[in-house]
């Protein structure tokens, strides 16, 4: 009988390995999330071997914890994605990153704030682009 | 050959097949080609592969308290399961990760397009 759990075992330790290889590749973040949720899965039914193995109930509590919180972190950087559009953009490219720092030294520290409260909100495409001073004349205005 | 045996074999071929679902959606992960591909087949061994392996466990171990707490196990991973692959599709559509082209139906793009036409002439309308 242990013959056939340590078999289901070593599948397991293999998926986990293999997804492994998914979050690793990407591209997306949110195809990282859905191979996280693959690991996930493989932990649970790692746990669940080891109770079949020991036959002990102390790992139980375990598993309700992980199936009850381990949706969460898939729901946050689904959640996060959906409202931010600009994924790419945080994970630059050296030149996009050099660029980026180029145009943040020029600003001097007196200038009218990036991100301020009354400027108007950036929508649709423009929310994509990383840096948008170019686009908030209207606190300027009222200096 | 007892009962116990009959309830060890099959309580161990149950966990095999759950493992077995486990590692196929682990493969298909990395081999299919899209987000939505992957989330299908990532959702599989989240229930039935988990409903497979706790029923494996309950018939190995056969205790009426763990198995009560399994069958909870399983009824808390229908409720969150579900929940996950649904915000991970709709943040893959919304952001634009998915080849709409290769969509059969496709709902939620009439509703986008019904959404943005009542902003437009509505009474909030701009």
């Amino acid at each position: 009988m242990s013959v056939l759990v340590y078999a289901a075992m070593a599948m397991v330790v293999l998926a986990l390995l293999i997804a492994l290889v998914r979050i690793e590749r990407g591209p997306s973040i949110l195809d990282r999330a859905v191979a996280t949720d693959v690991t996930t899965a493989a932990f649970v039914a790692l746990i669940a071997l080891l109770i079949a193995a020991t036959g002990s109930a102390a790992y139980v509590p375990l598993l309700v914890v992980i199936t009850l919180v381990g949706f969460l972190a898939t729901v946050t950087i689904a959640r996060f994605t959906s409202a931010e559009k600009a994924e790419e953009a945080r994970i630059l490219t050296a030149e996009e990153d050099a660029e980026l720092t180029a145009r943040e030294a020029e600003i001097e520290d007196d200038d009218a704030p990036v991100h301020g409260p009354d400027s108007p909100r950036v929508t649709g495409e423009m929310a994509a682009l990383p840096v948008t001073r170019d686009d908030t004349p209207a606190v300027e205005d009222e200096r | 050959m007892s009962i116990d045996n009959v309830y060890e074999l099959a309580g161990g071929i149950l966990l095999l097949a759950g493992s077995f679902l486990v590692l196929i959606a682990a493969v298909a992960v990395v081999r299919f080609p899209d987000l939505f591909a992957r989330l299908h087949a990532a959702a599989k061994p989240q229930v039935l592969g988990l409903a497979l392996l706790l029923g494996g466990v309950a018939l190995i171990v056969r205790d009426p308290r763990i198995g009560w707490t399994l069958i909870l196990v399983v009824a808390f991973q229908l409720l969150t399961a579900p929940i996950s692959a649904h915000m991970a599709g709709r943040g893959g559509y919304r952001t634009g990760k998915v080849d709409r082209s290769a969509l059969v139906v496709d709902e939620l793009a009439d509703d986008i397009e019904a959404a943005e036409l009542r902003d437009e002439t509505g009474p909030t309308g701009a």
